[in-house]
C-alpha cells in the first residue's frame, strides 16, 4: 500500500504572516518523527482567503483542500492528523 | 532625449594614523544631475588628526564648491591659500588637493595640487596622461605648481586617487625602505585588475587601502585614503512593488518587468502572482527564517528575487536610512535587495497602487504604512544618499 501523504501550504502572505503565520513556517521542526515522511510542507504566496467575507480569520494554512483559519502549530498538528486518518 | 551613455562609479576608502580618531585627509564627492557632472576632491590638510581634518574638509568642500560654480582653477586654489589658517609651528598655510571634474559625456578636467599623481587605468594597465603646469603667485610670494590635465574618459577607464599615505606606506621598512611608491601601487592596481576587471570603485580603494595598511604593518604611519572613479556603463534594476490599481493594467506590468533589461526584483505576494499569471510562470516559495524576521524570499524564473511586499520595503527603507558606507551586514530578503540597488546605477521603480483589503484589519498587530509613501522614500533615500539615477512610477 501506497504511503499516505498530506500537503501543507502554508500561506507567507503579509496579512497571514503578520497575524502568527510566521511562527508557522517552523512546523517542520514540531512534526512527530514518524510522521515527517508523510507530510510536504510548502509556503504558499497570499491564498487569497483573507479577503473573502466568511469571518474566517488569518493565519490561513490549506492541508490538501482543507482550510485551516487561525492556524496554529497545535491546531494544525491536530488537522494533519486527522487527514491523515481519514 | 539623450540617453545618458555612461555612470561615474565614485567612492574613498579612507584609514586614519595610528592613535587618531579622525582622518587628516577630506573627501568629497558631488553629483549636478542637472548638468551631467560629477566633481570630486580629495585633499591632505598639514599635520594629522582633528587639525588635519578641519584643514582638509575646508580645503576639499572649497574646491567643490568653486569648481560647480565654474570658478577658474587659479582663483580657486589662491582663494583657499589665503583661506587656510597659517600653522604656528610650520608657518605656512597648505593643503594639498586634486580636483577631478567629469562630465558624463566624458569630458575629464583633473587638477593636482602637492598630491601624488592621480593615475589612470585603462583596459586594465596604467596610461599616461599629459599633464600641464600651471604655475600660481601665492601670497607669500612662493610660487606653487599645480598639474592641470584634459582629456576624454573611455568607457571601462578608472582614476586612482591615492594620498601619500599611499605612496608612502611602508616607508623605512626593510622591504620597501623608501615606501611604496608609485610603481608598487601601478603594479599593485593592475595585478588586482586583472584577477578582477569588474571590480566596483569601492572594492578597489578598500583593496588599495587595506594593501597600505599592510605595508605599515597594520599600523598606519600616516592618513591613508584612496578615491577611485569608474567610468562604465550602468548597471540597470527594475522593482516591481504592488499591482496596478486597474486590472486592465497588469498585462502592462508584466510586460515591463519580463523585457526589462538589468536586475529585477519583485516586492509583494499579489505582485508576484499578476505577473506569474500573465507570463505564466511558476511561484516556488521559500520557508527558510532568518534573522531579519521577514517573510521568506520566493523565486520565479528571470527575476532576481521575489519577495514580501510592504514589510520588507518598509525594512529597506529603514535599512537604506541607517546604511552610511558601502559595507552591507546582515541577511533577509531586504538586505539582498540593499545589496543589489548598491550594486546599481539606474533603478525603476514600478509601483502599483492598488490598495489591499486585507491590510486594513484593524486587529493588525503593526501599522502598515501606505506602499506608495513607503517607496517614495527608497527612492528619496537612493537619489539623495546613494546619488543613484532613480525613477518612479505609478500604476
Amino acid at each position: 500500500m501506497e504511503t499516505k501523504t498530506v500537503l501543507v501550504r502554508i500561506c507567507a502572505g503579509t496579512h497571514c504572516y503578520l497575524m502568527g503565520g510566521a511562527e508557522l513556517q517552523l512546523f517542520s521542526e514540531y512534526l512527530p518523527a514518524h510522521l515527517k515522511d508523510q507530510v510536504i510542507i510548502t509556503g504558499s504566496p497570499c491564498l487569497g482567503i483573507c479577503d473573502a467575507e466568511d469571518g474566517c480569520k488569518p493565519p490561513f494554512v490549506l492541508v490538501n483542500d482543507r482550510k485551516v483559519q487561525q492556524a496554529n502549530i497545535q491546531s494544525l498538528l491536530e488537522v494533519v492528523k486527522n487527514e491523515l486518518e481519514k | 532625449m539623450i540617453r545618458k551613455a555612461y555612470h561615474i562609479d565614485v567612492d574613498c576608502v579612507q584609514v586614519s594614523k595610528e592613535g587618531c580618531q579622525v582622518c587628516g585627509d577630506a573627501f568629497l564627492s558631488r553629483k549636478i544631475k542637472a548638468e551631467d557632472r560629477t566633481v570630486v576632491a580629495l585633499s591632505d590638510g598639514l599635520g594629522s588628526g582633528i587639525k588635519a581634518n578641519v584643514l582638509a574638509t575646508l580645503t576639499a568642500s572649497m574646491a567643490v564648491n568653486f569648481t560647480l560654480q565654474k570658478q577658474p582653477i587659479e582663483r580657486t586654489a589662491k582663494i583657499i591659500m589665503s583661506t587656510l589658517p597659517v600653522d604656528k609651528q610650520r608657518q605656512i598655510s597648505y593643503a594639498t588637493f586634486t580636483i577631478a571634474d567629469i562630465e558624463t559625456g566624458g569630458e575629464a578636467r583633473i587638477i593636482e595640487f602637492d598630491n601624488p599623481p592621480w593615475l589612470l587605468f585603462r583596459q586594465g594597465k596604467k596610461i599616461e596622461m599629459p599633464k600641464t603646469e600651471l604655475v600660481i603667485d601665492w601670497n607669500d610670494q612662493r610660487k606653487r605648481k599645480m598639474l592641470l590635465s584634459q582629456f576624454a574618459l573611455q568607457l571601462d577607464d578608472r582614476i586612482v586617487i591615492p594620498s601619500d599615505g599611499v605612496t608612502q606606506s611602508g616607508i623605512g621598512s626593510v622591504n620597501m625602505p623608501f615606501g611604496y611608491g608609485e610603481e608598487g601601487l601601478i603594479e599593485w592596481v593592475e595585478k588586482t585588475l586583472a584577477e578582477d576587471p569588474r571590480i566596483s570603485a569601492h572594492e578597489l580603494a578598500r583593496l588599495v587601502v587595506k594593501k597600505s595598511c599592510t605595508n605599515d604593518v597594520y599600523k598606519p604611519k600616516d592618513d591613508i585614503s584612496c578615491a577611485v572613479l569608474h567610468f562604465r556603463k550602468p548597471r540597470r534594476m527594475l522593482i516591481c512593488s504592488g499591482p496596478p490599481y486597474d486590472e486592465a493594467k497588469d498585462k502592462v506590468l508584466a510586460e515591463m518587468a519580463s523585457s526589462f533589461q538589468g536586475k529585477k526584483v519583485i516586492c509583494g505576494g499579489t505582485t508576484s502572482k499578476v505577473v506569474a499569471r500573465e507570463l505564466n510562470l511558476d511561484i516556488d516559495v521559500g520557508l527558510d527564517l532568518d534573522e531579519s524576521g521577514l517573510p521568506p524570499a520566493s523565486r520565479m524564473e528571470g527575476f532576481d528575487l521575489v519577495t514580501e511586499g510592504i514589510l520588507t520595503i518598509g525594512k529597506l527603507a529603514e535599512l537604506l536610512e541607517k546604511q552610511t558606507n558601502s559595507q552591507i551586514t546582515g541577511s533577509g530578503p531586504a538586505v539582498e535587495i540593499l545589496k543589489m540597488l548598491m550594486d546599481s546605477d539606474v533603478i525603476h521603480l514600478v509601483v502599483g497602487t492598488k490598495i489591499n483589503v486585507a491590510h486594513q484589519d484593524p486587529s493588525l498587530p503593526v501599522e502598515l504604512e501606505i506602499r506608495r509613501n513607503v517607496m517614495r522614500k527608497v527612492a528619496r533615500l537612493l537619489e539623495e544618499k546613494f546619488l543613484k539615477e532613480v525613477h518612479l512610477q505609478f500604476i
